[in-house]
């Protein structure tokens, strides 16, 4: 019968590269795709915001105080009738930014405490864990508002906070990478060749370790947005002129009454975000499982 | 089982200490130190600060401080607020049963409703109701709490009111158990919401994985009744992975409570943080986190102890 099979057949596929196939995976995942279109659209009109918006943040307008949604504003005005849409896309700015690159720090940190952990082992893992386990134990929340009491409040010390309370559960994803892909033959081959520790952990075993850490790493971003919107809502994050969508809720409070357009838009963001980042996280958990074929 | 808790509790110890001492040390090393406060005070000179610190014992090296202040710890005193002068265990007990109202509610409502949830998403997967249910799970979890308890608090307090809008009671009018009970609606939802949409998802994926597994089978095989293979057969092996996330997030509870109480102006222990912070009252901010931190330690070995009760296979040791 083996001449009945058509070339097709036994032909070897294409060989696509790994992350070619990730992504082919991951563009598959149409709730996903569609999360990562809205998350780029909203970046995107954040980072365009002095373009779009169509009044000045920091333009009282009296004659236009407390304007319900609708009209000339689009989400309505605040009690000096600053537009609030305006707001919203300045805040973006800060939200997105301060979530993007605490996620960064805290997965920075976590990949260099859990590859060194789970490259030396022994006494430097035990140690390492132990501290981790600490951090685990604090009452994160209680925490950061209170580092944030002590370091004051400014969009860097915001981002090293959350990236400084964070960075555990990276940390036990890479170490766990790393305690496997420490006993293959590549690792092996690399150390017979005479290559350095640094070389090995970066440029050998870092890569092969990406994959549970990038999933992470991006519900993270989500988290640390929701984080300093907690701690600007608390009173104990940023002040202007770097407006937060947390900080606007924050404002909001006192006109919860008779504005509550100003509560619902800022706070509809953040959860909008956080959702598309969620499902990002499980289109990537998905494209990057190896044990899923499709 | 005492051996494992023993060294659980003896690993413990160097834990809460270090956390503790880094804490102490942190607050130390603010510009300002712990008093930054009095410093903004009018009328206040060098002189004056000088004797405070020397009151407060502000003027010894930090190791003494802390091993002191450890001292009063173990004794069950946690020094004096800054700002209302009393004990600042004495005010961190009084609000204790407030929080512990709010948040045993919001966690026996999300017990219930999450193995509602999740129980019935597994049983009917990929029905109708299941896929609405994960829809739901997913705002759910989206959703801050902050936000959540705002548009609560607009909707239910402010435009309908159908409930109050904050507090433990009403200070006028009915009081009693309804009242109460009233007050206590909305917080608790608040609260219970996260909760629900993640821990029916733990419920449903560890029921969709005990359903399919052999010794389910068999019990069908044998013969046996729908409702007895689910409730003593399926959920008692899908509680124990359950089990572990619930009793963890039973601790992390208090960070919600930080955010729903101050929405609801609910007098417990996540507002007398809020407000110990901005007065930077560091004795109350200490005893609180010290506290916290205490009761998460041991949520997490009351977490595996439990694994290791409802899962023989699990050996402590």
């Amino acid at each position: 019968m083996i001449d009945e099979l058509a070339w097709e057949d036994v032909a070897p596929r294409p060989t696509r590269s790994y992350w070619g196939m990730v992504a082919r995976r991951f563009s598959r995942h149409h709730l996903a795709m569609a999360s990562l279109v809205v998350l780029l659209l909203i970046a995107l009109a954040s980072a365009l915001a002095p373009a779009l918006a169509p009044y000045s943040p920091n333009q009282p307008d009296l004659s236009a105080v407390l304007a319900p949604p609708g009209g000339h504003h689009l989400m309505g005005t605040d009690n000096v009738g600053v537009d609030l849409f305006s707001e919203v896309l300045y805040g973006g700015r800060i939200s997105l930014m301060i979530g993007l690159l605490s996620a960064l720090v805290a997965v920075g940190l976590g990949s260099l405490v859990g590859s060194v952990a789970g490259y030396y082992r022994g006494w430097v893992d035990a140690v390492l864990m132990r501290v981790t386990d600490v951090a685990l134990s604090v009452p994160l929340l209680f925490i950061v508002l209170l580092l944030a009491l002590l370091a004051g409040p400014k969009p860097s010390t915001v981002i090293f906070i959350i990236g400084a309370t964070a960075w555990m559960v990276p940390a036990r994803i890479v170490r766990a990478q790393f305690l496997t892909l420490c006993e293959r033959e590549f690792v092996e081959a690399s150390r017979a060749s005479g290559q350095l520790d640094r070389r090995i952990i970066v440029r050998e075993i870092f890569p092969n370790a990406m994959a549970p850490l990038i999933v992470n790493a991006t519900l993270l971003v989500g988290q640390a947005i929701v984080i300093e919107a907690v701690m600007d809502f608390l009173g104990a994050g940023l002040s202007p002129p770097n407006i937060s969508w947390g900080w606007l809720l924050n404002q909001a409070q006192s006109y919860i009454a008779e504005a509550p357009w100003l509560s619902f838009f800022p706070g509809f963001m953040i959860f909008i975000v956080v959702l598309a980042v969620n499902l990002v996280g499980d289109g990537l958990r998905d494209a990057l499982d190896p044990t899923m074929r499709l | 089982m005492a051996r494992f808790l023993t060294r659980r509790l003896l690993q413990a110890v160097p834990v809460l200490l270090g956390i503790s001492f880094l804490l102490f040390v942190l607050m130390h090393a603010m510009p300002g130190g712990p008093l930054a406060m009095y410093v903004q005070q009018p009328g206040m000179s060098k002189d004056r600060l000088a004797q405070l610190a020397v009151q407060m014992g502000l003027n010894k090296p930090v190791w003494v401080q802390y091993t002191e202040w450890l001292a009063g710890v173990l004794h069950g005193n946690f020094g004096y607020s800054y700002i209302y002068n009393e004990p600042a265990t004495t005010m961190m007990l009084q609000r204790f049963p407030a929080t512990m109202e709010l948040m045993l509610t919001a966690f026996v409502v999300s017990v219930v409703g999450s193995f509602a949830l999740g129980i019935f998403g597994a049983v009917r997967q990929y029905s109708i109701w299941d896929h609405l249910i994960t829809t739901l799970s997913y705002f759910g979890m989206a959703m801050p709490t902050f936000w959540l308890g705002v548009l609560m608090l607009i909707l239910f307090a402010v435009d309908l009111h159908w409930f109050p809008s904050g507090g433990l009671s009403s200070s006028t009018g009915p009081s009693g158990l309804g009242d109460r009970l009233r007050h206590l609606v909305l917080p608790a939802s608040t609260l219970a919401v996260f909760l629900i949409a993640q821990q029916s998802r733990y419920v449903r994926s560890a029921m969709l994985e005990v359903i399919r597994a052999d010794f389910v089978r068999t019990a069908r095989a044998k013969g046996l009744g729908e409702r007895v293979i689910m409730w003593r057969h399926a959920l008692r092996n899908a509680l124990i992975p359950v089990v572990t996330v619930m009793v963890i997030n039973a601790a992390f509870l208090f960070g919600g409570a930080l955010v729903t109480e101050t929405i609801y102006s609910w007098p417990g222990m996540g507002l007398l943080f809020i407000n110990a912070i901005q007065q930077a009252d560091y004795p109350v901010i200490m005893a609180i986190v010290s506290f916290l931190s205490v009761v998460i330690v041991f949520a997490n070995i009351v977490a595996d102890m439990l694994y290791g009760l409802l899962d023989p296979r699990v050996r402590l040791s």
